[in-house]
């Protein structure tokens, strides 16, 4: 039955249930990024709305609103300590929200509010990206379609399906549209750009300083630093996945840092050497640096990126959103020189050093002044000299390097790097500290590795006369199973020691095989999302567009397929038509309203309430020449739709006298 | 309603005797073919009959001439503003010599009623009619009377709204199956009467056409005729249609009325089975005395709602 | 008649709203290169797009049918009762209808099931009195998501009568030039001859209501006395002092109100018509009939 009402200017609530529904999922992004006031907030004065639509309250007062929005104004501000910037701007947007939805009850502002909510899911993207946020996304920009259908279609009792489903046909037939936009709706890059990106990316990863306890700070972060595809298919053993992230060749101690903006490597220094190489392709989480990853050692940069002094990647924009792009890696070191100057600035040592550690490095070099031997020779203090890998080393205090190598011997990755870069400078030999990644997680089902942020290492390079630089991993002698088996694997190694019972209890349970397998397929998705959808920008649309041309396509095959693909359409089309008018009656039906649709164009038109007998005589006076055909089809019609028993044949008679009926000239 | 239908050589021969029936009439009621054959259905499908017009064209001939051509006993009253139902259904009266109170029978017990002015007698007179027609028996002092079978009333009146005449109720007009107008004839008709034989003289002369057991075999063959789903949907979207529009919609029995008065109307065409078209022929007929009380719309008449309806109502 | 007339496809009031949002999603989306932004941006004008051609087929296979209306009078409102009938296999939603030119405002169904009808009362204000015509009646839609309407006109014929404005002087006149008499307060144009009975009206005197008919268990009849000839009124448009003949038309109207709300039989003369006093509504709608149809 159809129901009836006037324009009503109040919002029912099933279309409003909808719309809350739809809010709530727009908030997880907003958890964790902005003051959590803000979120909290949100879902109160949802609830709030709930209370007091029903009772007919709601925000009238203009003094009241005003008030409102001023607290709300001076509350960001406090949380935030100013206005700009991306938090504060998306806190407002939903506070402000929070406030429209306690006054909104007219149908106009319906509209609105749906607006605002696909502003949300805007402000959510800008907040965080993951795959598990866009579903979220995606669900809220679905049900606020559903909540506007609703809104339409009025106040219908416990039907939750129906508007469903045209959401989801509509979301259906959007597919392919939105599909071609993204592939080649044109990204122009307008030129005022807007400081958005949330400041808390900044701080995923190392930074340009190396100095005790900040790579072991990492250690427990299970944030994806970067994933890598080997397209080659070829996977470098674990002990060689070194992930190079940016060199420092500047410090001594304890404290080493990188350079501020490196000039680009010579093109000569460029020359690709002979030799293996391994091929990736590494999508980049956003970390705020400017540094990109690739394994030893990197020759030709990436678009958009310089080689830097030391053979690393540095992008030319800091990475604030997931970056994609392809590496090839050459198992030997290109460069074989060394020019006097650089090599002067690699053995400096401040003279304030520990005069010990200079005499441990002096009785080395008076040892044997052989540089191969001297890093031996050092690496056997650190094996012979009881040293321990900890994450948890203590604190060191100033004399911090004479402490860790004569006192405590206790240490992470970064402790050994540094230390052991500052004694073969001490003994003459050019030495620089890498930082970036070791190991990875291999996924089996997006054939991708994954490396996280406690991947995070540090290593040594040293300068050797004819081999040039080589890389040597103090770490390696002390914890040889980290460099092996991979961070998550050596900890486990190390037994409950390293760990809370309960920790290992969890991590026993998630070992499982069937979390293990979702865990990668989840990945994947993720990777896919990353890959696939993030990485995406303007550059690579560019790329893109360029490689699809559709003049390379032979036109044979080209016209075939589009043909094909038309043709596929066009029966999908016709078959679902057939499918609905599958029963006797309604074909019988169709083909009397053919009929009409044809007598209709030759001037006889039957009126809706017309029965068909009556419309025949009239279409017979109208049509003399079609007089017989009309009586023998109508009578078959007749006897179709309204006798008793029907005789064979009769339904082929008018499915003929219909076929037969000649269309009009027009 | 899914009766099998009636063997053709069966059905040409009631169509036979319908159609003599009809012919009879005509020859008497010159120049209205249509009411006619409203009017005939309209007994074929067993229903009261109430013709509605202004005085003088012809209402009591008509309906003496139905009466008459039917070939069954009937009755004549004429109804006044003083007439007691007692006086049409029959009064008790105490016989000295049985010592007991005998009901003497009314001019209702009759096969067929001609009832002329209807609504010159009061409400309660009326009532006493209506609800005879409806129950087919009537109840005189705590006793139960059946009326004989079968039992026609065709009533005659005048439009409503003149001066001394009383409206029949609208619950009650449900019960005439139909309501007829003659109209003024036209002039060919009315020379053709004015130079003819005497109206009067030519009701005495006519000859029964029906046996009563033809008229039973007629009867029966109208509820046979098929009546297919997609008409019953027809009937049925007529039936909402009326329900959403007017505050008082049509009822099942009138449903039902629309659908045997199409029947017999099919029959009377030499059909067997129901068209949209039967219904359509008959709907103003069956319909417009059961719409005509619409409080929205107090300016239309219950003709011009019905025929909006059937003007509006998509055939499936 | 079979509808010829093809759907008009313009953005809805809502639309400048989303073009806002859009533009912002944009903007964003392109400053900082963001391509889930993108992907929400082209989710959003993909769907608006493809929700076009369900505005459009949400108004076929749609028939209107435009009932008749009461007459009503110049000033007043119009109600026309209209049926939109659903021929489609899909049910149709929010669809609302107006009368074209008509200054009415458009009435709304929210769903039409298929194969069903549903009734709205449009209201427009009648105009100048006389016959009109509605040609056609226009459908407007915006499902499914309220920034598209389409809308399309649909033949529908219906005639309906615009009684003149009532206006002028309420005191009726006083009777017939010939027949001044009996002044009987405010039961007027009755007269001492029983002519029968009527449902009583609530509100009438008491005075003559049958109560013996009451005591016999019937309804409230009030017994009516044939009025007498003096009390019959002569409505006469030349006897009229009035220059302009709308003005006399509204004073005729008023009074034919005034008489039959004061049961006082009245006739109307007008230039080439006549219509003999008599009382009822009948009599009423064909007097005022006359008077809209004047010319």
């Amino acid at each position: 039955m159809s129901t009836l009402r006037k324009i009503d200017t109040r919002i029912p609530r099933t279309p409003l249930l909808w719309l809350a529904a739809a809010l709530v999922f727009t908030v997880p992004p907003m958890f964790g990024t902005l003051s959590p006031w803000v979120p909290a907030l949100f879902l109160v004065t949802l609830a709030l709305k709930f209370w007091m639509e029903p009772k007919g309250y709601r925000l009238r007062l203009a003094l009241w609103k005003l008030i409102l929005t001023t607290a709300a104004l001076a509350a960001i501000f406090f949380s935030y300590g100013s206005l700009k910037g991306i938090e504060p701007g998306v806190s407002l947007i939903v506070v402000l929200m929070s406030l429209k939805m306690l006054e909104a009850h007219t149908a106009r502002e319906f509209h609105v509010m749906v607006m605002v909510a696909w502003v949300l899911c805007l402000c959510g993207f800008f907040l965080a990206q993951d795959l598990s946020i866009a579903l979220c996304l995606l669900i809220a920009f679905a049900l606020l379609l559903v909540a506007l259908l609703q809104f339409h279609r009025g106040p219908s009792r416990n039907t939750w399906w129906p508007p469903l489903r045209t959401a989801g046909i509509l979301i259906l037939q959007a597919l392919p549209v939105i599909a071609l936009l993204f592939l080649f709706f044109p990204r122009v890059s307008t030129g005022f750009r807007l400081l958005m990106t949330p400041s808390s990316s900044a701080a995923a990863g190392f930074s340009d300083r190396m100095s005790p306890g900040g790579i072991a700070s990492l250690a427990s972060s299970t944030e994806v630093a970067f994933r890598a595809e080997f397209p080659d298919g070829k996977i470098p053993r674990a002990d060689v996945l070194y992930w190079r992230g940016v060199v420092m060749s500047a410090g001594a101690g304890m404290e080493w840092r990188a350079r501020q903006a490196p000039a680009a490597l010579s093109p000569s220094a460029l020359r690709p050497p002979a030799g293996e190489t391994t091929r990736q392709r590494i999508t980049i989480e956003p970390h705020g640096e400017h540094w990109m990853f690739a394994l030893d050692w990197p020759v030709q940069p990436p678009p958009g990126a310089l080689l830097a002094p030391g053979n690393y990647l540095w992008s030319y924009q800091s990475i604030r959103k997931p970056r994609r792009y392809e590496v090839r890696s050459f198992a030997q070191h290109p460069d074989k020189n060394l020019r006097q100057r650089e090599r002067d600035a690699l053995l400096e040592v401040p003279p304030s050093i520990s005069p010990r550690a200079r005499e441990l490095a002096q009785s080395w070099v008076a040892a044997n002044a052989d540089p191969r031997v001297i890093v031996i020779s050092a690496l056997q203090f650190f094996r012979a000299q009881g040293f321990r890998y900890s994450l948890s080393p203590g604190e060191y205090r100033k004399n911090d390097l004479d402490e860790f190598l004569f006192e405590r011997r206790v240490g992470f990755c970064e402790h050994y790097a540094a230390s052991f870069a500052t004694l073969m400078r001490l003994a003459g030999v050019p030495a620089r500290v890498v930082v970036g990644y070791l190991g990875g997680e291999y996924n089996e089902f997006g054939r991708f590795l994954l490396v996280r942020q406690s991947d995070t290492h540090a290593w040594c390079e040293v300068w050797l006369p004819e081999a040039g630089w080589t890389r040597v991993d103090p770490t390696s002698v002390v914890a040889p199973d980290r460099v092996n088996l991979g961070f998550d694997s050596f900890l486990e190694r190390r037994g409950p020691s390293a760990e809370t019972n309960t920790g290992a209890f969890a991590r026993g349970w998630a070992r499982q095989p069937i979390f293990t397998n979702l865990r990668l397929a989840w990945q994947t998705l993720n990777y896919t999302w990353d890959t696939r959808v993030l990485s995406f920008d303007a550059e690579t649309q560019e790329a893109f567009v360029a490689n699809v041309d559709l003049t390379k396509v032979p036109p044979l095959q080209l016209s075939v397929s589009v043909l094909l693909g038309a043709g596929a359409l066009y029966a999908l089309f016709v078959g679902g038509r057939h499918f609905r008018t599958r029963s006797r009656e309604d074909r019988v039906k169709g083909l009397y309203e053919k009929f009409c649709r044809k007598a209709a164009r030759r001037g006889a038109v039957r009126e809706a309430w017309e029965g068909p007998a009556h419309f025949a005589n009239r279409a017979m006076t109208l049509l003399p020449n079609e007089s017989e055909r009309i009586g023998r089809l109508i009578d078959a019609y007749l006897k179709l739709r309204y006798s008793a028993q029907v005789p064979a044949g009769v339904f082929e008679d008018l499915t003929r006298e219909v076929g037969a009926f000649p269309r009009g000239k027009q | 309603m899914f009766a099998k239908a009636c063997h053709p050589a069966h059905r040409a021969r009631v169509n036979n005797a319908a159609d003599a029936f009809t012919k009879q009439i005509c020859e008497v009621i010159v120049g209205k073919a249509d009411a006619v054959k409203l009017a005939v259905a309209c007994l074929l499908a067993r229903g009261h009959l109430l013709i509605e017009d202004i005085p003088g064209v012809g209402k009591t001939t008509l309906s003496q001439a139905l009466a008459r051509s039917l070939g069954l006993a009937f009755q004549r009253i004429q109804f006044t503003s003083d007439l007691l139902p007692a006086d049409i259904l029959g009064n008790s009266i105490f016989d000295r010599e049985l010592q007991q109170f005998v009901f003497h029978r009314g001019p209702l017990f009759s096969q067929v009623v001609l009832i002329d002015e209807v609504n010159r007698a009061t409400a309660k007179t009326q009532s006493a009619l209506l609800e005879a027609m409806e129950e087919d028996h009537i109840s005189a002092d705590g006793v139960t009377h059946e009326l004989p079978q079968p039992f026609f009333v065709i009533a005659t009146q005048n439009p409503q709204h003149q001066i001394g005449t009383f409206p029949l109720p609208e619950s009650q007009l449900d019960r005439f199956l139909m309501r007829i107008e003659l109209g003024v004839p036209d002039r060919a008709s009315e020379r053709a009467m004015l130079l003819g034989m005497d109206r009067r003289a030519m009701l005495k002369e006519l000859k029964p056409v029906f046996t009563p057991e033809t008229l039973l075999e007629i009867q029966t063959a109208v509820r046979q005729v098929h009546a297919s789903g997609a008409l019953l949907d027809y009937l049925q979207d007529l039936l909402d249609a009326s329900r959403q529009r007017h505050s008082a919609g049509l009822s099942p029995r009138a449903g039902l009325a629309l659908l045997h008065a199409a029947q017999a109307w099919a029959l009377m065409h030499d059909r067997e089975m129901v068209l949209p078209e039967d219904i359509q022929a008959v709907g103003v007929s069956v319909m417009a005395h059961r719409l005509g009380h619409d409080l929205d719309q107090p300016g239309l008449s219950g003709r011009t709602l019905a025929d909006a309806l059937l003007h509006s109502v998509p055939v499936p | 008649m079979k509808d010829r007339s093809f759907t008009l496809l313009r953005p809805a009031r809502s639309f400048a709203g989303l073009l806002c949002v859009l533009l912002a999603m944009w903007y964003a989306a392109s400053s900082q290169n963001n391509a889930a932004a993108y992907l929400l941006l082209f989710a959003l004008s993909s769907v608006i797009l493809v929700s076009i051609p369900h505005t459009i087929r949400n108004l076929s296979g749609l028939k209107v049918t435009a009932e008749s209306a009461k007459p009503a009078f110049a000033g007043d409102e119009i109600f026309l009762p209209v049926e939109i009938s659903n021929e489609a296999r899909a049910p149709r939603h929010s669809v609302s209808v107006s009368v074209p030119g008509s200054r009415g405002d458009e009435e709304r169904v929210d769903t039409i099931a298929p194969g069903k009808g549903a009734r709205v009362m449009l209201r427009f204000p009648a105009q100048v009195r006389g016959e009109h015509e509605v040609g056609s009646l226009r459908l407007a839609t915006v499902y499914p998501l309220g920034f598209m309407r389409a809308r399309k006109k649909l033949g529908a014929r219906q005639r309906y009568l615009v009684y003149p404005k009532p206006g002028g002087d309420p005191k009726l006149p006083s009777g017939s030039a010939h027949a001044q008499q009996a002044k009987r307060g405010p039961e007027r144009g009755e007269g001492d001859d029983f002519a029968g009975v009527r449902a009583y009206v609530p509100g009438e005197s008491q005075r003559h209501i049958d109560w013996k008919a009451v005591a016999r268990g019937q309804a409230l009849m009030t017994k009516q006395y044939a009025a007498e000839p003096s009390g019959l009124l002569d409505l006469d448009f030349a006897s009229l002092r009035l220059s302009d003949p709308e003005n006399r038309l509204s004073q005729l109207t008023l009074w034919v109100i005034e008489a039959e709300r004061a049961r006082r039989p009245y006739g109307l003369r007008l230039p080439g018509a006549a219509i003999a006093p008599s009382l009822g509504d009948t009599h009423f709608h064909r007097c005022l009939r006359a008077l809209a149809l004047f010319k």
